[in-house]
């Protein structure tokens, strides 16, 4: 299993770097507003994998994170936590790689205080201490890089994403130290399980946000600009972009 | 004297609407409209007809829907004709107020709490961070509300997502994907409207 493993690395690695020399080339302009611009050649064949993604989802995803939000509320808050908490490692990576120093105090300071007076992660104690939580992954380090998202494209299973969010998916896998300390001891299982309780998590979180967007006029175009928006704010570290919203000036 | 009188009410008033704009009282004006729909969600007495009427006068009173859904209308102001226009503006109001509406059962137990405030980057206007709480989640959500003088609400951007450019995009797909005329989005307006 190890050595299936570090060949698909390799494999990943590769076309990481290959990809982002490339897209590096063409596109350093839109790491601010691809808003407006969809950036969705593919979209015909996007919309295809959607739809069967939605089928996915009505079948199997919806119903389980329905199961799954009949866990009370502290215990999912608990579970959130610590799968949080394991992620964090990942996060801390791509602040240093960032260059903030103050995000990756931060990410430091919530790991060492919710794995100990947290109880392994279970407690978010830092949040309470003003330590509060932020995202990092790859794709917002290679966009803070300059690096462009490059074409809107929708995977099987997983989703909408861009090809430099899907290289930074992969990359972060190998810059989870916990996945090396899982794969050394022989505990494949391990990594899979966080990741499947933690997309479980986020599913049961989106159930009115994804149940309000399927019911709108165009559900396609919809989670498009979420996920869109969504990844800018995030790359801007959270910061909201007012120069393109609404003002007094669109009143005609 | 009258002249004099009326200088000074002038002045009382100015001073009070520069007071009233430098953003601090917007925290609790964000505060106070959440309250006014999450009290509306909660009256259980109310037929869905009487729910969307009441819900219509909050957001004619607090939001700016003329600049929202000229904004949402986005390029296609350009080539839409007058009456394409009013009708267009009608549909959206009856379009905001039906998908929020709709989906109010699935509010319940919600706390919104103004955090924060911050001055945008274009200076004339203020964005307020709330957070939003529920009893079923965990987790809360941020919300932040993009207010402009009068106050009036431009925009809802929930979790770095502007409700109003997800409705832009979402206008622009639909008239793009059936042919590129106004009416495919009218058409398409009153049909969601018409859903039960």
């Amino acid at each position: 299993m190890s050595i299936l493993y570090r060949i698909v690395f390799v494999i990943a690695i590769v076309a990481a770097t290959s990809a982002i020399a490339e897209t590096a080339n063409e596109s350093t302009k839109d790491n601010t507003s691809t808003y407006e611009d969809n950036n969705d050649p593919f979209e015909d064949f996007n919309r295809v994998i959607f739809e069967i993604n939605q089928a996915f989802d009505i079948i199997l995803f919806r119903p389980m994170a329905e199961l799954y939000g009949t866990v009370p509320s502290p215990i999912r808050k608990s579970i959130h936590n610590a799968v949080s908490n394991l992620s964090s490692p990942v996060i801390l990576v791509n602040d240093v790689l960032q260059g903030d120093g103050e995000r990756a105090a931060i990410t430091l300071g919530r790991i060492i205080i919710n794995s100990t007076i947290g109880i392994l992660g279970l407690f978010d104690v830092a949040t309470d201490m003003g330590l509060e939580y932020h995202s990092e992954d790859f794709g917002q380090t290679l966009a803070a890089a300059g690096i462009g998202g490059g074409p809107y494209i929708i995977i099987p299973i997983l989703g909408p994403s861009t090809p430099r969010d899907l290289i930074g998916k992969i990359v972060d896998v190998i810059l989870q130290p916990l996945n090396w300390v899982a794969w050394n001891n022989n505990v494949d299982w391990a990594p899979m399980l966080h990741r499947g309780v933690d997309m479980l998590d986020r599913r049961t979180d989106a159930r009115e946000l994804t149940d309000r967007t399927n019911k709108s006029m165009d559900p396609y175009a919809k989670y498009r600009s979420l996920y869109i928006q969504n990844r800018e704010y995030k790359i801007r570290n959270e910061e909201v972009d007012t120069s393109d919203l609404p003002s007094p000036d669109n009143q005609e | 004297m009258i002249q004099k009188l009326f200088i000074v009410l002038c002045f009382v008033l100015s001073t009070k609407a520069i007071a009233a704009d430098n953003g601090q009282d917007y925290m609790a004006f964000t505060d106070k409209v959440a309250k006014e729909i999450i009290t509306l969600i909660k009256q259980e007495n109310l037929t869905r007809k009487e729910k969307e009427e009441r819900f219509g006068k909050i957001l004619d009173k607090y939001f700016n829907l003329k600049a929202i859904g000229s904004y949402a209308l986005g390029r296609y102001n350009k080539i839409a004709t007058p009456n394409e226009k009013t009708q267009f503006h009608d549909l959206f109001r009856a379009l905001m107020i039906k998908n929020y509406t709709s989906s109010f059962t699935s509010y319940k137990n919600e706390k919104v709490t103004a955090q924060s405030l911050k001055k945008s980057q274009d200076g004339n206007s203020y964005l307020v961070k709330s957070m939003v709480e529920k009893e079923e989640t965990p987790n809360p959500i941020f919300v932040e509300w993009l207010i402009y003088p009068g106050p009036k609400i431009y925009d809802v951007v929930v979790e770095g997502v502007s409700q109003a450019l997800a409705m832009r995009a979402e206008f622009a797909s639909i008239i793009q994907g059936g042919g590129g005329t106004i009416d495919v989005l009218l058409r398409a307006m009153r049909e969601q409207i018409a859903v039960d």
